[in-house]
């Protein structure tokens, strides 16, 4: 699978990154949301990893772009249950709360159809 | 800079918070990020009070600010703060819920910027707010350091992390601002 992992922090991006490279998946980075919705546009990602804090455009900003049409996985923090609920009325798939088991993040990843 | 010290603490804290301070030298090459749970006038208030004692600049934390080495920035009372990057900088998203702010919230994004630079302090206490973020910091590789029992006036938020497993090292008030100062130059 395609996968395109939006979050500001670096050192998450590359948590990430390695938690699925153990996939047999093409991964792809993204910054922010601006960044995020370039590349989802040239990319076509088969599922979107997305943050919701981040500078330039927010994870909501982006959701409502591309919710309705792209498999996105929201990545939240503990308390943010709110803005997940507003991430999965914009069309989200599905969330992982941080601090996350790098079990559940693949668990996450292979329940999407 | 390369670390970052991020303190959780509640009942107990502000005390705790100028023991710690007025021991760190004035060129710290760190920041200091405080979540310290207390209504928003009252944050203003230990500001104050941190800055008398403490070599180290001392504010409330401000949407947007660049964090800078040798600055402790206490988190507003009615907010729960998060880093983002470039910088990282400093977001302030306004809390509803208890308690407030957030250590664990504070924690958490402290550690995802920082991953093994992160050192996290949890202090007098009641309550559990410490726990996730605490698992957060040393899932990322940071360090975790707990006021033991007889230093604190409430022994709470400190002890349910010690039963989380989420910690490297109890130590009493004095020995912590020297464990802090150990760690960062090292």
């Amino acid at each position: 699978m395609k996968i395109l992992i939006v979050d500001d922090s670096k050192f998450m991006r590359n948590v990430l990154l390695d938690i699925l490279s153990k996939g047999n998946h093409d991964l792809i980075e993204a910054e922010n949301g601006k960044i995020a919705l370039e590349k989802y546009q040239a990319e076509k990602p088969d599922i979107v990893l997305l943050d919701i804090i981040m500078p330039e455009m927010d994870g909501m900003e982006v959701l409502k772009k591309i919710g309705q049409q792209a498999k996105v996985i929201v990545i939240s923090a503990v308390g943010q249950e709110k803005m997940v609920e507003e991430a999965k009325s914009l069309g989200a798939l599905n969330y992982i709360v941080k601090p996350f088991d790098n079990e559940k993040v693949l668990e996450v990843i292979m329940a999407v159809k | 800079m390369k670390k970052v010290i991020v303190i959780g603490s509640s009942t107990g804290g502000p005390g705790a918070l100028e023991d710690i301070l007025k021991e760190l030298p004035a060129n710290l090459p760190v920041s200091i990020l405080i979540a310290q749970h207390l209504a928003h006038p009252f944050t203003k208030t230990l500001v104050e009070r941190l800055q008398i004692v403490s070599k180290l600049v001392v504010s409330e934390a401000k949407n947007k600010e660049i964090l800078e080495p040798a600055h402790a920035y206490v988190i507003p009372g009615d907010s729960h703060c998060f880093l983002y990057e470039p910088g990282p900088r400093i977001a302030l998203l306004p809390a509803e819920d208890l308690p407030k702010p957030s250590v664990d919230m504070g924690f958490t994004s402290v550690a995802e910027h920082f991953g093994p630079d992160t050192i996290g302090v949890i202090l007098s206490g009641m309550g559990n707010d410490g726990v996730i973020g605490a698992k957060a910091v040393k899932q990322l590789g940071g360090v975790i350091l707990v006021q033991n029992e007889a230093t604190s006036v409430i022994f709470g938020m400190a002890k349910r992390v010690i039963e989380s497993g989420f910690y490297d090292k109890i130590l009493s008030l004095p020995a912590i601002a020297a464990k802090l100062v150990e760690l960062i130059t090292t």
